[in-house]
């Protein structure tokens, strides 16, 4: 395996290429972003990270817009996320001078995607340890959520998640995620947040909850927001589990 | 050298001398320090608990109660000292707690196991519980997407009671370092051991590698010591936010 594994461009025998799988695990020491698309929202939730005390919170962000109508959260390389953020906020811009239309998620997403995998088959280069969940809506009102990730492949979800413990939240969006929920705004944020609460221990104050509506920017919800929203669902979750009790009791019986 | 087809090739004379190794192995001084309180005296305890690296020793700092520090065992390295290992027991005495989190060589080893069984005698009854951790990427199976992150495997002594809660480290899989040198003392020494594995994602702290050994936390000897929830999510937020584990390399 290490013939393999030192030059990107380098296949090994079994058709690996072991610095793309290896950036993708660079991804996993990200912490924690989950993204859901309802019918008329979208949604963004990352796992805040703990900031030193002397650190300025604002400049540890994990969700970042790219346009008045697009907005990404990453986990990966940190510094390879602002690489990525820079070229994608220019080339929104550029697209908007060119053809004077704001650009669809979808152009975008393709965007940042050809230059990740331009990275990975140049010399002397390294693939970006980064993915990325790229939301908004399109000029027609539709609501788009895609994922890309370091080998440069996307493709359009309906609920995803990144980062460290991404399987586990991604099994809880496959059993929770349906067309009653999308339809409805609030149930689509309390997706987000009940699968963040998965995997993030101290609750709503390591959360942060990015929201976008139709002809809307992007809304950061406050800390207050989300803790309610976190005592409700924590109430809910417990009213089921006396509910579940009763239920046993009651067939033991 | 001059070769078949005529080139030169650059050889290395194998005609030198044998120099004396000035490499010679030189006994590492281990030293016991006790605290003021603990005094100088051999501890006899009914469990010891060893935690070795980032993550076990994260799991009892943020879950045990660690009220007594008992002493170090520090490492003497031309008139400077290093802590290798922390000696701590619970409110009731009954268990001592050993935190390692220091990298140490191979060849360094066995004198420290000696240097910790001198200070921890451990009688017939006396049980050893051994935590160490790995990623994921180092263990060896076949079917590594059936695995849920993070899990544990053990081994133990032949005088350590079965544990049926979890599984038993599988070949090719092996213990290494500290833990691994403990494990061979306990067994040569009939002395009951169980060691605790746990692959993780990731060998750094976080949140969800700190919780990795709370399977234990239902059995003795973590049972009796365990602080209770809301503490130890404090104490995992506070232990996340010190300098050592606060990186910026990766958002």
């Amino acid at each position: 395996m290490s013939r393999y594994d030192r030059a990107i461009t380098v296949f090994s025998p079994d058709g690996h290429l072991f610095q793309v799988e290896y950036a993708q695990e660079a991804v996993k020491k990200g912490s924690t972003a989950v993204g859901v698309r309802g019918n008329n929202i979208v949604v963004l939730g990352v796992e805040k990270k703990s900031v030193a005390k002397l650190q300025e919170e604002r400049t540890v962000r994990k969700i970042c817009t790219m346009d008045d109508h697009v907005c990404m959260a990453f986990a990966g390389l940190t510094a390879d996320a602002r690489i990525i953020v820079n070229k994608a906020r220019i080339e929104c811009q550029s697209h908007r001078l060119t053809v004077e239309d704001p650009v669809t998620i979808e152009y975008i997403t393709r965007y940042i995607a050809t230059v990740k995998q331009r990275y990975t088959q140049s010399n002397g280069r390294r693939p970006f340890g980064l993915s990325a969940l790229i939301m908004g809506f399109d000029y027609d009102g539709t609501p788009n959520l895609y994922q890309t990730d370091p080998s440069g492949t996307y493709h359009a979800w309906k609920a995803n998640a990144i980062g460290r413990s991404a399987k586990t939240v991604r099994e809880f969006l496959e059993e929770h995620y349906n067309a009653d929920i999308a339809a409805s705004d609030e149930e689509t944020v309390k997706l987000a947040v009940k699968a963040l609460l998965e995997v993030v221990q101290s609750g709503s104050k390591s959360m942060e909850i990015a929201i976008m509506k139709r002809n809307q920017p992007l809304k950061m919800l406050e800390v207050d927001e989300v803790e309610k929203m976190v005592t409700e669902i924590e109430k809910q979750k417990q009213e089921e589990a006396e509910k579940k009790q009763k239920k046993a009791k009651g067939s033991a019986t | 050298m001059a070769s078949f087809f005529g080139e030169v090739l650059p050889v290395i004379s194998r005609a030198v001398e044998d120099e004396e190794s000035d490499d010679e192995f030189i006994n590492p001084e281990f030293i016991w320090k006790p605290s003021d309180d603990s005094g100088s005296k051999q501890f006899s305890p009914n469990w010891l608990v060893m935690a070795v690296g980032a993550v076990p020793a994260g799991f009892l700092q943020c879950h045990m109660e660690l009220t007594n520090s008992l002493g170090n065992i520090v490492e003497i390295n031309d008139s400077k000292e290093k802590t290798i290992i922390g000696f701590y027991s619970s409110t009731c005495g009954k268990v001592i707690y050993c935190i390692s989190s220091t990298y140490i060589l191979p060849d360094k080893l066995w004198c420290l196991v000696q240097k910790v069984f001198e200070v921890v005698h451990c009688g017939e009854n006396t049980r050893v519980c051994l935590l160490d951790a790995d990623t994921v990427y180092n263990y060896h199976t076949h079917s590594i997407a059936k695995l849920s992150l993070p899990f544990l495997r053990h081994l133990k002594t032949s005088k350590h009671p079965d544990v049926p809660d979890i599984d038993a480290l599988s070949q090719p899989n092996m213990a290494k370092g500290l833990t691994a040198a403990v494990m061979s003392y306990c067994q040569l020494n009939k002395i009951a051991a169980a060691l605790y594995i746990c692959y993780t994602e990731t060998v750094l702290p976080d949140a969800a590698t700190l919780l990795a050994f709370s399977k234990l936390t239902g059995e003795e000897p973590f049972k009796t010591s365990k602080v209770p929830k809301e503490e130890s999510l404090s104490r995992i937020k506070l232990y996340l936010q010190s300098p050592a584990n606060n990186q910026t390399l990766y958002i």
